[in-house]
C-alpha cells in the first residue's frame, strides 16, 4: 500500500519519535502511582512491631556500658538511622534519599548501606530466573502451538491434562519432591546454598533445582496461554483466506498465524518482568538460594526496614515498568494499535 | 448419531428448547475431566467438613502429644503416620483443609463482590469514575502480592489465630478483585451499547436495576469461571503464607504449615516423608479439582465449544465396537 511507501521514506528519527513521546508520557504517568505505592509501603513497614534501633544493638558491646553510656549510644544510633525524626518527616526524607539521591538507607541486618548489598541479590535472582524463563519459553511455544494445531486430538488432550496438573502444583511442594528425589535418593545434586565451601561442585549444580522448579511451575500456564492464543488466531478470517489462497499448511501456521499468536505472548513477558528480577520468596527459601526473595525473607525476620522498603518499592516499580513494556510491545508487534496510539 | 446430536439426548417428541443454563449443565456433565474434578472436589470438601465437625464435637486436642509413638511410618493404625510429637498425621491433614476452605471461600466471596461492583460501575458509568477505578486497580495490581501479604501478616504476627485468619481473608479479598473487575468492566463497556440497554433506558428503568437486573446477569457466567480460579489461587496463597509461617500457627494445622515443617529441617524432609507428602498431595489434588471444574465451566459457557454427551459417547463406542466385530467377522470368514 502507499502507506508503506510513506513510512519507508521517513528517517529513523522520524519513525522513532512517536515511540519516544509515548514512552515519555507513560513514564511521567508513573510518578503519581509510584508515590502512592511508596506511601503504602512506608505505612505498612512502619506498622511492623519492634524498635529497629534496639534490634541493631550489639549485646556484647552494650553489656559493658553504664546506663548513661548506653542511652547516649542508643541516641546516637537513633540519629544515625534517622529515627529521631517524626514519622511524616522520615517519609519525605526517605523519598528524597531514594528518588533524588539514590540512597536506599542503612541495613541493620548487614550493618551496611542497602546500596552496597542489594545489587548482588538482584543479579543472582536474575540469573536463575532468566535461565528458567528461557527454558520455559523454549518448551512452551512449540508445545502450545502444536496443541492448538492438533486441537482435540490426543496430543492436545494430553497437553491440556498435564497443564492443569502443572498449574495446580504448589511450587514449594514441587521443590520438596525434587529434593527428595534428586538430593536424598539419587544424591546427584547438593541440597541448597549457592556455592560449595569445599569447592568440589561447580556452581551450576546449585542452579539446577531452582531452575527446574521455575520451569515446571511456569511452563503449564505458558503452554495454556500460547495454546489459547493460537486457537484464537487459527479461527480468524485471514487464516481462512490464507488457506483459501492455497498456501501450504506450514506456511499458514508459521507465517500467518504464529506471528499474530505471539501478540498475547508479549503480555506474558511483561508480566514476568517483576518475577525476573524479584525472584521467588518460597523457592529461594527452600533452596537457601541468596536472591531477592531470600533477602526479603531475611529482612522480615530481622525487621530490616530499609531493605524491606527498598525491595518492595523495587517490586512495585518493576510491575509498573512491566505494564509499560506490555503496551510498547503491543505497539511494536500490532500495527493496528500502533497507528491508533501513536497518532 | 446425527439424530442424537440435534436433540441433545431428548427424544424428538419432546421438542424441548434448552435454556442456556440447561445447556451449560449438559455440557459440563458431558465433560469427563470436569466431572472427575467435580467429584474429587466434592469428596475432599465433604471429608474435610466431616473431620472438622468430628473434631469439634469430640473436642479433639491437636496439641496432645504421645512420645511413645513419635515419627511412626504409615500403618493401619496411623494411615498417614505420626509426627515428632506422636500426633496422628491423618487427622491433622484432614483438619488442615478446613483453614484452606475457609480462607478460600471467604476471600473469593469478597473478591467477587468487590470486583463485580467496581467493574460494573466503571464499565457502566465510564468517564471519570472509570478512570479513577482503573487507576486504583493499577496501584493494587502493581503491588507484589506475596510481598504485601507478607508485610501485613508480619504486622499482625503477634495477634491471635482468629485475627490473623481474618486479616489473611481481608488481604486476599482486597487484592484479588482487580482481575475480575477488569473483565467485568470490559464486558460492561460493550454490553451497555447494546439495544436491550437502550430499551431499559427508554422504559425508564432505574440505573441500579439496569445494572443489577439486566447487565450483571449477562456477565455472571464469566464471573463464575473467574471465581473458581480466584478460589484456587486464594487457597494456594494461603498455603504459601502458612508455609512461610505467617498464617494460622500451631497447634491448628494447615496444609502449608505441615509442608513447612519438612522444609525447616532436612531430617524430617529426608526420613519422615509421610509428614509432608500427604498434606502436599491433598493440597495439590484440591487445587487441581478446582481448576478442572473451572476449566469445565469455561468450556461449558462457551457457546461455540463442541461437546459430546455421554449418550453420544456410548453410541460411538458401540458403533466402533460393532465395526470391529463386523471386521473381525469378515476376517474370520
Amino acid at each position: 500500500m502507499d502507506n508503506k511507501d510513506i513510512r519507508g521514506s521517513k528517517t529513523f528519527l522520524e519513525k522513532a519519535m512517536p515511540y519516544v513521546t509515548y514512552i515519555g508520557k507513560r513514564l511521567l504517568s508513573l510518578i503519581p502511582v509510584l508515590l502512592l505505592i511508596s506511601l503504602l509501603i512506608y505505612v505498612l513497614i512502619n506498622l511492623m512491631p519492634g524498635d529497629p534501633v534496639m534490634a541493631m544493638l550489639d549485646p556484647e558491646k552494650t553489656a559493658a556500658m553504664t546506663i548513661e553510656e548506653r542511652n547516649n549510644y542508643v541516641e546516637s544510633m537513633r540519629a544515625f538511622l534517622g529515627y529521631d525524626k517524626s514519622y511524616v518527616e522520615r517519609y519525605f526524607i526517605w523519598l528524597r534519599d531514594t528518588f533524588l539521591e539514590g540512597e536506599f538507607g542503612y541495613s541493620i541486618r548487614f550493618n551496611k548501606p542497602v546500596n552496597e548489598i542489594i545489587g548482588a541479590y538482584i543479579a543472582r535472582s536474575f540469573k536463575v530466573n532468566i535461565i528458567g524463563f528461557f527454558f520455559a519459553f523454549a518448551i512452551s511455544i512449540p508445545v502450545g502451538i502444536t496443541a492448538a494445531v492438533k486441537k482435540n486430538k490426543f496430543f492436545d488432550k494430553m497437553v491440556t491434562v498435564l497443564s492443569i496438573i502443572g498449574i495446580s502444583l504448589p511450587s514449594f511442594f514441587v521443590a520438596l519432591l525434587l529434593i527428595l528425589l534428586f538430593v536424598v535418593h539419587l544424591k546427584w545434586l547438593p541440597f541448597s546454598g549457592m556455592s560449595d565451601p569445599k569447592g568440589i561442585r561447580p556452581e551450576w549444580h546449585y542452579l539446577v533445582l531452582p531452575v527446574t522448579v521455575i520451569v515446571m511451575t511456569s511452563l503449564a500456564s505458558l503452554v495454556r496461554y500460547v495454546r489459547a492464543a493460537m486457537i484464537d488466531v487459527l479461527q480468524a478470517d485471514y487464516v481462512r483466506t490464507a488457506r483459501a489462497k492455497g498456501l501450504a499448511e506450514k506456511v499458514v501456521i508459521y507465517r500467518h498465524a504464529f506471528q499474530n499468536a505471539l501478540i498475547p505472548v508479549v503480555t506474558l513477558i511483561g508480566m514476568w518482568i517483576p518475577a525476573l528480577f524479584g525472584g521467588s520468596i518460597v523457592v529461594e527459601k527452600i533452596f537457601a538460594y541468596p536472591g531477592m526473595g531470600y533477602l526479603l525473607n531475611q529482612a522480615y525476620s530481622f525487621k530490616d526496614r530499609a531493605v524491606l522498603q527498598t525491595a518492595l518499592l523495587f517490586f512495585g516499580l518493576l510491575t509498573l515498568l512491566g505494564n509499560i513494556f506490555i503496551d510498547i510491545g503491543y505497539m511494536a508487534v500490532d500495527p493496528r494499535i500502533r497507528e491508533g496510539k501513536v497518532k | 448419531m446425527s439424530e442424537t446430536k440435534e436433540t441433545k439426548g431428548f427424544s424428538k417428541e419432546d421438542e424441548v428448547i434448552l435454556s442456556p443454563t440447561q445447556q451449560i449443565i449438559i455440557k459440563f456433565k458431558s465433560n469427563r475431566l470436569a466431572m472427575f474434578g467435580f467429584w474429587l472436589f466434592t469428596a475432599i470438601v465433604s471429608i474435610v467438613v466431616v473431620t472438622h465437625i468430628w473434631t469439634t464435637v469430640t473436642n479433639y486436642d491437636f496439641s496432645a502429644t504421645d512420645a511413645s509413638i513419635k515419627n511412626l511410618p504409615p500403618s493401619w493404625e496411623h494411615p498417614f503416620g505420626t509426627d515428632k510429637y506422636g500426633r496422628n498425621t491423618v487427622i491433622r491433614v484432614l483438619e488442615g483443609g478446613w483453614i484452606s476452605l475457609q480462607v478460600g471461600f471467604l476471600s473469593t466471596v469478597m473478591a467477587v463482590t468487590i470486583g463485580l461492583f467496581m467493574g460494573s460501575i466503571a464499565g457502566y458509568f465510564g468517564g471519570k469514575i472509570d478512570s479513577i477505578i482503573m487507576r486504583v486497580i493499577e496501584v493494587i495490581y502493581s503491588f507484589p502480592f506475596l510481598a504485601l501479604a507478607f508485610t501485613i501478616s508480619a504486622v499482625f504476627r503477634d495477634k491471635p489465630a482468629e485475627t490473623r485468619l481474618f486479616v489473611i481473608v481481608m488481604i486476599l479479598g482486597l487484592i484479588r478483585w482487580t482481575g475480575l473487575a477488569r473483565l467485568v468492566r470490559g464486558q460492561m463497556l460493550s454490553l451497555r451499547e447494546q439495544e436491550f440497554i437502550l430499551a431499559t433506558k427508554a422504559l425508564g428503568i432505574k440505573r441500579r436495576n439496569q445494572i443489577m437486573r439486566h447487565l450483571i446477569p449477562n456477565v455472571l457466567a464469566m464471573v463464575v469461571v473467574s471465581a473458581t480460579l480466584t478460589f484456587a489461587s486464594a487457597i494456594l496463597s494461603e498455603s504459601f503464607l502458612s508455609f512461610l509461617n505467617l498464617s494460622v500457627t500451631e497447634p491448628i494445622p494447615t496444609w502449608g504449615a505441615l509442608l513447612a515443617k519438612a522444609a525447616s529441617n532436612s531430617t524430617s524432609l529426608r526420613k519422615f516423608w509421610w509428614i509432608w507428602v500427604f498434606p502436599g498431595t491433598m493440597l495439590f489434588l484440591f487445587i487441581m479439582s478446582i481448576n478442572l471444574v473451572g476449566e469445565g465451566l469455561r468450556e461449558a459457557i462457551d457457546p461455540k465449544a463442541q461437546y459430546i454427551t455421554k449418550e453420544q459417547r456410548k453410541a460411538r463406542k458401540a458403533e466402533r465396537k460393532a465395526e470391529k466385530q463386523a471386521k473381525a467377522a469378515k476376517g474370520g470368514v
